[in-house]
């Protein structure tokens, strides 16, 4: 199947009334210089095939196959037509303002050059198109235009322009304008919904407003010719900045899962499409990598072992599936497996009708929303299809309908709701739940306890924040704000730029923004403003009384404290530089809250959690110690190889200390006891105990801690000999492996 | 409710804080019940059971039970089948009284423990089935526990063996039950320090929080069960809940332990409980109250496959190494970081930062704003929603204003639109909270069809709707969809959600169970999710008919794929290519545009298309000029 990829020649003029300005406004240059980033951004996170070349003209180089001493002089083609890469990306970065004088004319025609050169005798380009960056402020010659303009037309090239201004007055701010993207092509022009121009707090370029010299005039006159000749657009710097401020994934095609719908002994073709699905854009898809040497990935290896002491390894053929049945293994071989499962057909069929006013919401489930239509090829399918829209649109009635992809699949219950618009006709299908599917909870009648019962003066002010909050029509055109249509995922937003941060400046830390409230945020701000005064009713109607609970749990803190995301967002404003700041602190954050949660000794960091519990002082030294034992032994047996030695013995020196420190000697004695029985006793962890030998962790003895009753030379001997622990400490010791942490607890 | 149920007896009550360690990511508590059959062994319980005590025959297929006994043993058995689907994790034990052998840790006499506190397996099952089968039960009961039975045993001592078993229970238990098997309502007639005894200890498993029951047997010779003899003490029972039990039938409980229930229990806690933030006042005052989140659908997991040590048919666990490929090097967690590839490029992030972004803020509900409910479009949908209920433990006053929102919304057809974020480190997501009314059963007063409170519903992103071609078809006249609707008609019926079992699930969980207990076949199980096709047409044919002759050439099959399909694709291709920039409803869809004054959602391109075909000349390139000459072709005054 040929691709129909777009040939796009970026034709920026970088001459020198592209980089006047008045202090404090940006360049026209550096706005170019913005979108062009976006642009390239775009195409490498969408994976896009379209390919990109990069010219300049105004500069002081010259680099293009149609140059000689006289002519197209000062363009330079700096990346040749492919698709766009960090290269690209970078060579717009290093664009810096010329001084020559270059013919905007000249550079269209080396442009439209080297789309020809570059496609010639390639397949798979649907369309060639110029994107031309100036104000039109470098004079240029146009006595050949007709024959170029002849000669674009022929070619199917496509010329849009994009400039600080086209003549006329900027529009207003709420103009309510929403073009296709020119970047876009190939048909995914339906999706005006994601290509709308949001305010993005990233961006402050401003425009100056400074009346046209007659250069420009005539310039624009031209450029409007052009356009028009090769059916272009031409877009303002706002607007392009507006529809390319929203990052977007790569677009899906549709495509369609054909079943035949069943309903008595009516069959029909039927094709059902992705209509609604959670976008989760494979480019996110994180690889591990070795932090000392990223270009290696990591491996993964996830050998199967034995679930004892013995840890043994074991080879794929000797494994076989099963299923618990209570405590009991039920070993069940893949072809009795398969027989097992339940047998179906691919299917589509209508297993009744309902009313569709039975379809609560809260019953949807799985992740999709499909549409159905009939297939189109069937004619008379189609027909009746048609009319059964209709007629359940009519009697407002929905299908519950028995769903099964394939053979192989689990057969699903779901249900088609009718949907006519004045141009279409479908059906939605979403999943419904089986019986074992629903979870009966039961509250009770809020109205039963007086004193939830709300009076009437109190229900008035609820009343009133709906009507003030009412969003219907809250649009700047009147319409409903929020629409799920407008508004972008934020989490993809932040997503893509912070790929983008990181891509270009590996080294800075990221900035984090785009929560649903910066993205919308003048829409946020007029309501907020609107319902403040009743908010301060409701605040004075209802007492509303924190128990403080939150602080004794653990997420306590997080969730009551510092909610405050106006409050915060704020502080964004004022500074920018609060990104950042609010970034790392973020991690203070996630230790505090850690520190606040820990309540046992966990596996993930040992050494802090126990520092931090015996800083709390509760649990009792005694007990939390003991965790620590049970942790450290957990260690040492589930270490494959020596792999979590390490964090074993750094265990063993913490506990060790606090033991000094809080003249809990007895504590460490007695488990470096029970420890060296253990490494005797279990094959394999004999190497474990040379560790502690190696690294001389020896008892406490009477001369670090006073409580000890341990005089150092026992303790030398302890660590040299191989047996004689029960000499030392009469402790019993039983070594039974199963006992083991038992006696260890008795020790204790 | 159910006996299976582990709220049973109305103890329970959400679990939150084992759900806030859960978000922790640190171990998840489980909760687990414990229940002992305490089962007496009297001459009584070998004699044939009376009439009113013969179960239904959907359980008793053979007639097998004539004995008491049997009929206990059945019920432990299903009791113990339906733990293993319903909710594996809880123990459960078996503990026989008046027996000629004892086994026990303070050999008490004719006090045997069958069954510790454990897990239910297939071996226990199958050993019971042995006792409660017509033809074994005598042998296998006299193997085990002696063949005389006696009456001089002490129910004290009985119930001291259970409250032992639960003390040294090697899991902590949430809920402790103790269920007594017996036709003998006064068990110590003739000892009254027995009697004192026994009450006492049952007084004392209350106050350690073992709730008991009852369940009487009837026989030939025992037709009656007077619980206030002995037992309303021990069950410490009202007079009016006396009352309330000598008047029920013995068997309706006792059935429904012997029914064998196919259905997972869901742990009856919420999912989380937030705050919920309507926004600040004037001062600055953050406006909070708090809600449970509770989740009322979701699909129940089906069994997991293990992987099985074939040589000792013992579980295997999986280690997962992370390691380099060149060296083979084992790496730690602080080795790896994550990357990106873009365009070539590989764009790194630590572990922290990937959690920093996902990250927006703490978990809550964030008021946006009200919308009407028919904003709501049919697709608005991504995935699963919750519930929610006012919580009084974080915030007092939550329910009071809960309530006044939901009374309003539900009076002005209104939902709440809400930032919601679930976890710590989750994106936010938009959901449309949807107030729901109480709803009881007209016939049926305790039934409570729907609770008060608000769906939560997520709504999708731009990102996640997708843009398909319109589908355009010429519709149908009136005459025709009148035909249809009486199919809808003749086929219509009450929808209810728990109407349908899942097929697939139900299978498996009964094909695991019949090879684990060595049986032939599997439970059967009726599919109501496959339309019978018959009764169908017995509804609707005549109707089918007229839409056949309606709609389709005499001879055509329906259904049936047709085989030119190479032909057609050419067709297709060849159309598609010259019509790939435009699809023939544009039209249309201008025109429509400009009649609802909306012409500036469309693109440039559609519009340009338009005015390319009507031959209008725009003004200029810009969108509004191309806007005013299709507004002028219209003659359409703005």
């Amino acid at each position: 199947m040929a691709s129909n990829k777009e040939a796009l020649a970026l034709v920026v003029d970088i001459g020198v009334g592209m980089s006047q300005t008045a202090p404090g406004f940006d360049s026209p240059l550096q706005i170019t210089s913005d979108i062009l980033q976006m642009i390239v951004q775009r195409k490498m996170f969408q994976q896009s095939k379209d390919e990109l070349a990069l010219i300049l003209y105004g500069g002081d180089e010259t680099n293009n196959d149609l140059a000689d001493e006289n002519n197209y002089q000062n363009i330079s083609v700096v990346f040749s037509l492919s698709p766009a890469n960090w290269h690209l990306f970078e060579e717009i970065q290093k664009i810096k303002p010329g001084n020559n004088p270059a013919d905007l004319i000249d550079a269209i025609v080396v442009a439209a050059d080297h789309l020809r050169r570059e496609t010639e005798g390639k397949r798979g380009y649907a369309a060639k198109r110029v994107l031309l960056f100036t104000n039109a402020a470098t004079p240029f010659n146009d006595h050949s235009l007709k024959v170029i303009l002849d000669s674009l037309r022929l070619q199917d090239i496509t010329v849009d322009a994009i400039g600080p201004s086209w003549g006329q007055e900027e529009e207003d701010d709420d103009e309510n304008d929403r073009p296709d993207s020119p970047t876009q092509t190939n048909g995914h022009n339906g999706d005006s919904a994601s290509a709308r121009p949001t305010t993005n707090g990233n961006h402050h370029n401003r425009n100056q407003k400074k009346p046209l010299t007659p250069q420009q005039k005539t310039g624009i006159r031209i450029i409007n010719d052009i356009v028009n000749t090769t059916e272009g657009s031409l877009f303002t710097f706002r607007e392009a900045l507006g529809m390319l401020s929203i990052h977007q994934s790569k677009t899906v095609k549709p495509t369609a899962t054909k079943y035949i719908m069943q309903l008595a002994d009516i069959k029909l073709h039927i094709c059902t499409y992705i209509q609604v699905k959670d976008n989760k854009p494979g480019i996110f898809r994180l690889k591990k990598v070795y932090a000392r040497d990223p270009k290696s990935e990591i491996k993964v290896d996830r050998g199967r072992y034995t679930k004892d002491e013995h840890d043994e390894e074991i080879e794929k053929e000797e494994l076989t599936d099963g299923f618990r049945y209570g405590t009991t293994f039920v070993p069940i071989n893949k072809e009795t497996l398969d027989d097992m499962k339940y047998q179906s057909e691919k299917c589509f069929s209508v297993i009744g009708f309902s009313d569709a006013n039975m379809m609560r919401r809260s019953l949807y489930l799985g992740d999709t929303v499909y549409e159905v239509i009939a297939e189109p090829t069937y004619e008379e399918e189609a027909q009746t299809f048609t009319g059964l829209v209709q007629a359940m649109y009519d009697t407002n009635t929905v299908a519950i309908v028995r769903k099964c992809f394939s053979e192989r699949s689990s057969p699903e219950l779901g249900f088609l709701r009718p949907h006519i618009a004045h141009d279409h006709i479908c059906m939605y299908y979403v999943k419904l739940p089986f019986a074992e599917d629903l979870r009966e909870f039961n509250f009770d009648n809020l109205d039963v306890i007086k004193r939830n019962l709300p009076n009437d003066e109190q229900l008035k002010t609820v009343d009133n924040l709906i009507t003030t909050m009412d969003l219907s029509h809250a649009d700047r055109g009147r319409e409903e704000a929020f629409q799920p249509e407008l508004i972008s995922n934020p989490y993809i937003q932040r997503m893509f730029q912070s790929i983008a941060q990181r891509a270009v400046t590996p080294d800075e830390p990221l900035s984090l923004s785009n929560t649903i409230m910066e993205m919308n945020d003048t829409l946020i701000q007029s309501i907020a403003r609107k319902s403040k005064r009743t908010l301060d009713t409701v605040h004075e109607q209802f007492i509303l009384r924190d128990t403080n609970r939150r602080q004794k749990v653990a997420t306590g803190e997080a969730l009551f404290g510092n909610n405050d995301i106006s409050a915060k967002k704020a502080r964004l404003e004022d500074n920018n530089e609060e990104f950042t700041t609010d970034s790392t602190s973020f991690e203070a954050q996630a230790a505090a809250k850690k520190k606040a949660a820990i309540k046992t000794v966990g596996t993930v960091t040992p050494v802090e959690d126990f520092r931090i519990l015996i800083e709390q002082g509760s649990p009792s030294l005694t007990d939390v110690c003991k965790q620590m034992c049970t942790l450290i032994f957990d260690l040492i047996n589930n270490s494959h190889g020596d792999s979590l030695f390490e964090k074993a013995l750094q265990c063993i020196q913490c506990l060790r200390e606090i033991c000094i420190d809080k003249l809990e000697p007895k504590i460490f004695n007695d488990f470096e006891v029970v420890l060296k029985a253990h490494a005797s006793d279990i094959d394999g962890r004999k190497d474990f105990w040379k560790k502690i030998v190696d690294e001389k962790i020896s008892l406490i003895t009477s001369e670090e801690c006073i409580e000890s009753n341990v005089i150092p030379v026992e303790a030398k001997k302890f660590l040299e000999e191989e047996t004689a622990i029960q000499a030392l400490n009469n402790a019993p010791i039983n070594n039974e492996q199963d006992d083991e942490e038992e006696d260890l607890f008795d020790l204790i | 409710m159910s006996l299976l149920d582990q709220n049973w007896g109305g103890a329970g009550g959400a679990d939150d804080e084992a759900q806030d360690d859960n978000q922790q990511g640190r171990q998840i508590v489980t909760t687990r019940d414990g229940t002992l059959m305490l089962i007496e062994c009297t001459p009584e319980m070998f004699e044939s059971l009376s009439n009113t005590m013969e179960s239904d025959s959907s359980i008793d297929d053979n007639n097998e039970l004539e004995t008491g006994f049997q009929l206990v043993m059945r019920a432990c058995q299903s009791f113990y089948q339906s733990k293993i689907i319903s909710n594996d994790k809880d123990l459960s034990g078996i503990i026989l009284y008046g027996t000629e052998k004892n086994k026990n840790t303070f050999d008490f006499n004719h006090i045997y423990i069958l069954h510790e506190l454990a897990q239910p397996s297939a071996e226990r099952i199958m050993q019971l089935e042995a006792l409660s089968n017509k033809n074994t039960y005598k042998k296998t009961y006299n193997d085990l526990f002696g063949s005389t039975q006696s009456k001089n045993y002490s129910l004290n001592e009985a119930l001291w063996t259970c409250s032992n078993l639960f003390a040294n229970s090697p899991q902590r238990l949430t809920i402790k039950r103790v269920f007594i098997f017996t036709c003998n309502d006064q068990p110590h007639a003739s000892n009254l320090t027995l009697e004192r005894q026994a009450k006492q200890r049952a007084k004392d498993l209350n106050d350690v929080g073992i709730e008991v029951e009852v369940f009487p047997i009837l026989t030939e010779s025992i037709t009656k069960f007077d619980y206030k003899k002995f037992f309303q003490d021990v069950l410490m029972l009202s007079d009016d809940e006396l009352e309330l039990r000598n008047n029920q039938a013995p068997t309706g409980r006792l059935n429904e332990l012997l029914k064998l229930v196919y259905s997972k229990e869901h742990k009856k806690r919420a999912y989380c409980t937030v705050p919920f933030s309507l926004g600040e006042t004037s001062d600055g005052t953050p406006l909070q109250f708090s809600v449970s989140v509770f989740n009322m659908v979701r699909p129940c997991p089906k069994p997991t496959k293990i992987k099985l040590d074939m040589k000792t048919n013992m579980e295997t666990k999986i280690v997962t190494k992370h390691y380099l490929p060149e060296t083979a090097e084992i790496l730690m967690p602080s080795d790896i970081q994550y990357g990106i590839d873009v365009s070539n490029r590989r764009v790194l992030f630590d572990a922290d930062e990937i959690k920093a972004i996902k990250k927006f803020s703490d978990p809550g509900f964030q008021i946006l704003g009200f919308k009407n409910i028919s904003c709501l479009l049919p697709h608005h949908y991504v995935k699963p929603g919750h519930f929610i209920y006012p919580d009084e433990k974080y915030v007092e006053g939550s329910s009071c204003l809960f309530n006044a929102l939901l009374k309003k919304c539900l009076e002005k057809q209104m939902f709440i639109l809400c930032q919601f974020t679930a976890r710590r480190n989750t994106p936010p997501r938009l959901v449309a909270l949807i107030p729901q009314a109480e709803e009881i059963n007209k016939k049926d007063p305790s039934d409570r069809i729907a609770s008060n409170g608000f769906h939560v519903h997520y709504l999708p992103y731009a990102d996640d709707i997708r843009t398909l071609p319109k589908n355009d078809i010429p519709r149908i006249t009136d005459d025709k969809v009148d035909v249809f609707k009486n199919i809808i008609r003749g086929l219509k019926f009450k929808y209810r959600p728990d109407r349908f079992e899942n097929p697939a699930l139900q299978i498996l969980w009964r094909n695991i169970e019949a090879t684990a207990l060595n049986k032939d076949k599997p439970e059967e199980f009726d599919d109501l999710t496959i339309p019978n096709v018959e009764n169908q047409n017995k509804k609707v044919d005549k109707y089918t008919t007229e839409i056949k002759q309606m709609f389709f050439p005499p001879d055509y099959v329906m259904g049936v794929t047709k085989r030119a399909a190479t032909k057609r694709k050419a067709e297709a291709a060849a159309t598609s290519t010259s019509e790939k920039k435009r699809k023939p409803d544009d039209d249309v869809n201008v025109e429509a545009a400009a009649r609802n004054n909306s012409l500036n959602k469309l693109t440039v391109p559609i519009l340009k298309d338009y005015c390319k075909e009507k031959n209008l000349k725009a003004a200029g390139t810009k969108k509004q000029d191309l806007i005013d000459a299709i507004e002028k072709h219209l003659t359409i005054t703005t």
